[in-house]
């Protein structure tokens, strides 16, 4: 547990920093910038602790805001997630002892994993770029950004995965 | 602090949802209300403190074009210094001389990709920077500033699309207001020109001397495409001279005469 909150304690000041840093700088195609923060979302057990990431993820959204200076969407594409994540997952799985079962992302199969991540990446990325725009104006060009956006965030969040649940599996 | 997060921890985590969306919500709203900055900006120590350092980390590698830039700007002041020189001075000069002042800041964080984009400067209060004040490039304008700390200050980009510039045709003096659509960074639209301003592609335009921020005749960016209507511009596009993914000297320009004005144009509209 204590290793727990030393891990996660870390990702959570390090995965901003490395946000407003390094990824708000890449530009790709003149206008992408991929939003890797959101991995913490996805390597936090799931346990009964939902309450805990709901208030990590509100700081950890206020904190790119306030550098960014974009009001609050991080904040609010954020918390969303949070709050559906383990729902989506119980769906996506269709186990009826869930809670039992599936305590972190690497008890599920790959594919799952792999489909919930790209799931809640457009769920995030659309929300994001929503309330940034925060009208129905230009509604075309909102669903280009949030795919291209989502494509490149997906792929190195799978790669992070391999870094960060590496040596976590059930097996 | 211990208690309300125990309170909330223990109960439904519906309740916590909505209370912190609702804290994003009204951050949210308050960013998209033009005339008032957000409550939380980077012009705070801890935010300004990790811009200024990434900036000064990144801004090595661009030094020899920033090197490059001030030389040209100061090979055309000087220009400008000699020729000012054998002309004899007509006209007061008092007001034109003292009217402004400008202070040289750098932009220590300049997002573009956005909508919303606002720019964080490294000065601030202490160094004469107020709310409302412009912000100029020798060949552009960058925005208007918002927040205002001690040591640093947001600046409403002219690339946000709640930014809105009192301009004109720099040869025929017609004004109009210059407006960014959220498309490419280079790219904005002149918007309200009368149609009796005859333009071609390829003329300058400048900023208005109608605004009080900004002092009149910056270089902003020439007419790259435009369309007429039966009444009056359909659309007229502008392409900026200046290069606003990489910003890194700008002036923020102290009017002193800006109370002066204001106190006066209140007065005349009262009556």
């Amino acid at each position: 547990m204590n290793k727990d909150i030393r891990t996660y304690g870390l990702l959570f000041i390090l995965l901003p920093l490395l946000q407003i840093t390094v990824f708000n700088h890449i530009h790709f195609l003149g206008y992408i910038n991929p939003y890797i923060y959101i991995i913490f979302v996805f390597v936090f057990p799931i346990r009964d602790n939902e309450n805990t990431l709901l208030i990590l993820g509100f700081l950890m959204g206020l904190f790119l805001d306030s550098v960014t200076n974009e009001g609050g969407i991080h904040t609010f594409a954020l918390v969303f997630i949070i709050y559906i994540r383990v729902g989506f997952l119980r769906i996506l799985t269709n186990k009826i002892d869930f809670d039992k079962e599936i305590h972190s992302i690497t008890d599920v199969s790959t594919s799952l994993q792999f489909l919930w991540v790209i799931l809640l990446t457009l769920i995030h990325h659309f929300l994001l770029f929503f309330m940034e725009q925060f009208s129905f104006h230009l509604f075309g060009k909102l669903l280009l950004k949030t795919f291209l956006t989502s494509i490149f965030t997906i792929v190195l969040i799978i790669f992070g995965f391999q870094f960060f649940l590496k040596g976590k599996s059930n097996a | 602090m211990w208690k309300i997060y125990k309170f909330f921890s223990n109960n439904k985590k519906g309740l916590l949802f909505i209370l912190l969306e609702s804290i994003a919500l009204v951050f949210i709203i308050q960013t998209h209300n033009f005339h008032q900055g957000s409550f939380i900006n980077s012009a705070n120590a801890i935010s300004g403190s990790i811009l200024k350092k990434t900036h000064n980390l990144s801004s090595y590698l661009s030094l020899e074009k920033q090197n490059k830039d001030l030389v040209k700007e100061n090979e055309s002041l000087k220009n400008l210094l000699s020729a000012q020189t054998y002309k004899p001075i007509t006209a007061s000069p008092i007001d034109s001389l003292f009217k402004y002042e400008y202070i040289a800041a750098q932009v220590i964080s300049n997002p573009y990709t956005g909508l919303n984009n606002i720019l964080t400067l490294d000065k601030g209060k202490n160094n004469g920077i107020k709310t409302d004040m412009g912000v100029v490039l020798p060949n552009g304008i960058v925005g208007i500033t918002l927040n205002v700390s001690e040591n640093f200050s947001t600046v409403l980009s002219i690339l946000n699309v709640q930014s809105k510039i009192n301009a004109k045709v720099k040869k025929s003096h017609h004004y109009g207001s210059l407006h960014w659509d959220g498309g490419h960074y280079q790219q904005a639209v002149l918007e309200d020109l009368p149609i009796q301003a005859a333009i071609q592609v390829g003329d300058t335009i400048v900023s208005g001397g109608k605004s009080i921020i900004f002092p009149e005749g910056i270089p902003i960016g020439y007419i790259s495409d435009f369309k007429l209507g039966k009444k009056s511009y359909e659309k007229i596009d502008i392409t900026f001279f200046a290069d606003f993914s990489a910003l890194h000297h700008v002036y923020v320009v102290k009017n002193y005469l800006k109370d002066e004005q204001q106190s006066l144009e209140n007065l005349s509209k009262n009556e």
